[in-house]
């Protein structure tokens, strides 16, 4: 993630003296990207999902993490909305708390202060058991690295999370194989993630993360490891399993070509909202 | 909750992380335990057939020699070099002064004069010392006086009178305990007193009686020249004695004898045509059918005679020595009575010279007279003696038992007696009264011996006990009697197992138990290590996936049986890697030890070919359960503590880093 960073900035540099220039005049790169966003992004329509309930709220959360005996403020008081069927993109520089942000809202993480209530259950108040059961029913996970099991078939590493939920064998495997060719991979049903492409695999771990029909899919750089045509594949899936389930889409991003395809783009600044 | 074949799916994908220390750790592991397998392979291999070889070879039967427990102050072993009370000293005294008083009447008799002085005395200086508070030095018992020897048997008769280890006395404790039979063997020995005669001619050497060079086994063969037997009930010793043959119908005027293989090598090699006795098992079982066929019925004869005629015949040669060495010299007068050896085999001894005065033969004939008053008359006496091997017995080394595992496994099944040779009683007791000659054959031995019947009449003798069980026969002797060579023994009798070592298997396996615990400790340390080690490195490595399973929905009791399945599987591989290689290891030890075994077994109790085979293999459900039970749970111990660090920790940590 910080590598993807740190290869935009060269192009940055490379790309125009001017541009450096104009930078310099505003004092800072952030002062200058915000300035850029807020004359030249036109806002968008408002999307139809607007008006759907609200199915996630984050209330002034902040995180903070220890390590050293030093303390890094990865989120530092983030609010926000997100309607169901939405589809947000979460952008902002390297380090800018878009991972904490979505482990905090995928349950994963404990937020040091503020509040998560996601389909009207604030997520703190869940113990293990119930925490697990949320991530495992609610929320889809799909990571940049994709972590297939590499000795389990296609289907049964989709089946996995049935596994956890302990749905019969005779009931997921149907639905891992029909979920497998939606997601076009029919004809890999049986085999191995080595012998798949980048881009085949991350469509498999987005039928992975469907496989118990969840609320919200959580993205983090699903396109990060992938060529642009696969990553263009990708995004067209997230629209479409948006589309046909109503499923809430959130993905952290680096590409604002696919930030733009979204809804909505929220910007994490050092740790807040801009 | 995870169900357990999706767990089980999971945990098997693990199987392939880490191979190598998952290799190192199942061999090194199932190698540990591989041993441990081995030996119970094989313990268990040579208790059952040990155990199945006795219940068979021995008849359904296990004998117990049971021994009144009698102190030794009765027998007379006590009274060495310490000083006696004064009590006893009276009686001795007293005894000895009635015992002069005796003699002096029988020389007045004969009109001697007596010298008082010439008679033993009951009492002597101990001769390594010592002096009472007085000054005087310390008197203890004389044990070659005459006086002495009435004494201790008038200290039997006492004792007798108040003994509770009658046979009587016995069956009410071993009837309880499960005994069926109760034998009698008596043991004889005219060893000072008899000569072989070798193809039945008789040669006159001076005896000796040197047991310093002599061998145990040597001293367990040599029964024939020594005319050594156990007189024994024949359905004790069955097993040895070969069917009636021709020869043995005709013979009238033979005694039965069952000897050890051998012996009857040893002293009838030639006359039998017997080869040497082969060391290899195999050759031994057809070695030992060829001697049983040509041994049965043999016939050899053994000379015996008096103490009388046996001390005449001594000084006879002695004489015929001197006389043929002084032939020339002229100061020598020879003795002038002189005697001929015999001629003929056992023959008498007859007059060469008599040259006496008769003063002279009149002094001898009052010696003679006074001899028989005092009861010390020794009366010249023969008697040629016929016995028949009609059986034979290949007798356990007890002294290679620790050479090989060839000579252990002889040593634990061969027939084990304290002697090499039996009279069976049935067969004897069957014969005419002058070839039984029961006059010689009631001679007995010292110890115990002496006073034989004084004992016996009394029903306190040594008595052959025998139980249906094993464990009946072991209860018995470990619970009711003392062990036969206990010196502190407090109870009414000593025991121990008779004709064979079948409670060797107790042995084995109360060795077994000792040791066991110990190998399986170090086992189950080292592979606990081991396999900690490869537990703690696959969970650490498997973080991320931890990770992603939380993700996933994995509730920590999901990753935990997800781990302690993994763990299992591994004590799997151990326990099948154990199984595996003890099989084989006690597989090698069947093939090399087991033909061998199973012939030495034939030969034990005479050639028998309804044998099972002796196996060194043999498999014990439980005991390899507990020790893949061990597995199992060592695996589990290994797999706790890493695994509990790994469930605590939050699982997006360990998605960060890659
Ligand atoms: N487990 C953690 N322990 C300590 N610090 C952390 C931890 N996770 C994140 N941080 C810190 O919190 C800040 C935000 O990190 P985060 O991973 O959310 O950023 P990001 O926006 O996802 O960055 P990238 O685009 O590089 O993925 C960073 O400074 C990071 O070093
Ligand atoms: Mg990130």
């Amino acid at each position: 993630m910080i590598q993807t960073g740190g290869q935009q900035h060269e192009q940055l540099s490379s790309t125009d003296q001017k541009i450096q220039e104009f930078i310099q005049a505003f004092g800072s790169t952030d002062a200058a990207i915000s300035a850029i966003k807020h004359f030249s992004t036109k806002p968008k329509a408002p999307s139809i999902y607007a008006n759907n309930p609200v199915i996630m709220q984050v209330k002034d959360i902040t995180r903070t993490y220890k390590i050293h005996r030093q303390k890094v403020e990865a989120l530092r008081g983030v609010s926000l909305e997100v309607h169901t069927g939405e589809f947000v993109a979460l952008t902002g520089a390297s380090g800018s708390g878009k991972s904490t942000l979505l482990q905090l809202i995928g349950g994963l993480d404990q937020p040091t202060s503020g509040s998560i209530t996601i389909n009207g259950t604030d997520i703190q108040r869940l113990r293990d058991k119930k925490l697990s059961e949320f991530r495992n029913q609610t929320i889809g996970f799909v990571f940049q690295f994709f972590y297939l099991q590499p000795f389990l078939s296609l289907r049964t590493n989709v089946e996995v999370p049935g596994m956890f939920r302990h749905v019969p064998r005779k009931n997921r495997s149907p639905r891992a194989k029909e979920l497998l060719e939606r997601v076009g991979l029919s004809e890999y049903v049986d085999r191995l993630p080595k012998e798949l492409s980048g881009g085949q695999i991350q469509r498999a771990a987005i039928a992975r993360a469907l496989l118990n029909e969840p609320k919200i899919l959580l993205a983090d750089e699903p396109t990060g490891n992938l060529d642009k045509r696969n990553s263009e594949e990708v995004i067209k899936l997230f629209q479409t399993i948006r589309k046909e389930l109503g499923t809430t889409v959130i993905i952290v991003t680096h590409n604002p070509e696919i930030a733009a395809q979204a809804d909505r783009e929220i910007q994490l600044s050092d740790g807040v909202i801009v | 909750m995870i169900g357990f074949v999706d767990a089980l799916t999971l945990a098997r994908t693990k199987l392939r992380a880490k191979r190598i220390l998952l290799i190192i750790t199942v061999v090194v592991s199932g190698l540990l335990f591989g041993v441990l397998s081995t030996a119970l392979f094989v313990a268990t291999g040579i208790t059952r057939s040990t155990e199945s070889f006795f219940t068979k070879a021995l008849d359904n039967r296990y004998l117990v020699e049971v021994q009144p427990n009698i102190p030794d102050d009765i027998l007379g072993y006590g009274d060495g070099f310490e000083e006696p009370s004064k009590e006893v000293v009276e009686q001795l005294n007293s005894m000895q002064d009635a015992y002069i008083a005796k003699q002096k009447s029988i020389y007045d008799k004969y009109k001697l004069p007596f010298d008082k002085t010439t008679v033993t005395p009951i009492l002597q200086a101990n001769p390594f010392g010592g002096k009472d508070g007085s000054g005087n030095p310390i008197k203890i018992i004389n044990r070659d006086s005459p006086v002495y020897q009435d004494y201790l048997k008038q200290r039997k008769q006492a004792y007798i009178k108040t003994a509770k280890n009658t046979v009587n006395d016995l069956k009410k404790i071993a009837g309880p305990a499960g005994a069926t039979d109760y034998y009698n063997t008596r043991s004889i020995s005219l060893q000072a007193q008899s000569t072989y005669l070798k193809d039945g001619k008789e040669t006159f050497k001076p005896k000796t009686n040197d047991m310093s060079t002599v061998s145990y086994m040597d001293y367990l063969t040599s029964n024939v020249k020594d005319t050594t037997y156990v007189f024994t009930d024949q359905t004790l010793i069955k097993r040895f004695i070969y069917p009636e043959n021709n020869i043995r119908k005709q013979t009238k005027d033979a005694i039965p004898v069952v000897l050890t293989t051998q012996e009857i090598a040893k002293m009838f090699a030639t006359e039998l045509g017997i080869d040497k006795r082969p060391t290899e098992p195999a050759a031994q079982v057809a070695w030992t059918k060829d001697l049983q066929q040509k041994a049965n019925g043999y016939v050899y004869s053994v000379c015996y005679r008096s103490a009388g005629e046996t001390a005449l015949m001594q000084k006879t040669m002695q004489a015929n020595t001197e006389i043929a060495e002084k032939r020339n010299d002229k100061n020598y007068t020879p003795p002038s009575l002189q005697y001929n050896l015999p001629t003929t085999p056992c023959g008498e001894l007859t007059v060469k010279k008599d040259t006496r005065t008769p003063a002279e033969k009149k002094e001898a004939a009052t010696q003679e007279s006074i001899q028989k008053d005092l009861g010390t008359y020794q009366p010249l006496d023969r008697r040629l003696l016929k016995f028949q091997i009609v059986g034979s017995f290949t007798l356990a080394d007890v002294t290679g038992q620790a050479q090989n595992a060839t000579a252990y496994i002889s040593y634990l099944l061969g027939p084990q007696y304290t002697n090499g040779s039996f009279i069976p009683q049935q067969l004897y007791d069957a014969l005419p009264a002058n070839v039984q000659n029961k006059d010689v054959l009631s001679q007995t031995g010292t110890g115990i011996n002496a006073d034989y019947e004084l004992f016996e009449n009394a029903g306190i003798k040594n008595t052959i006990v025998s139980f249906p069980t094993l464990t009946a026969a072991r209860d018995f002797i470990k619970n009711d009697a003392c062990e036969i060579y206990s010196s502190d023994c407090n109870k009414p009798f000593k025991a121990s197992t008779y004709g064979s070592s079948y409670l060797a298997v107790d042995e084995i396996s109360k060795f077994i138990q000792s040791i066991a615990p110990i190998a399986l400790a170090i086992a189950m340390t080292i592979a606990t290590i081991v396999i900690w080690i490869t537990m703690a490195r696959v969970i650490i490595d498997s973080r991320r996936e931890t990770a992603v399973f939380r993700a996933l929905g994995a509730k920590r009791r999901d990753i935990a049986s997800i781990y302690l399945l993994y763990s299992l599987l591994v004590a799997s591989l151990i326990v099948i890697f154990m199984l595996v290689a003890g099989f084989i290891a006690a597989s090698v030890v069947e093939s090399l030890f087991s033909p061998q075994a199973t012939d030495l077994a034939k030969v034990a109790y005479g050639v028998f070919d309804d044998l099972e085979p002796y196996h060194f293999i043999g498999i014990d459900i439980t005991a390899l359960g507990i020790l893949a039970g061990c597995i199992f749970g060592i695996s589990i111990v290994a797999v706790l503590p890493p695994l509990w660090r790994n469930v605590r920790r939050s699982p997006i940590r360990d998605m960060r880093d890659e």
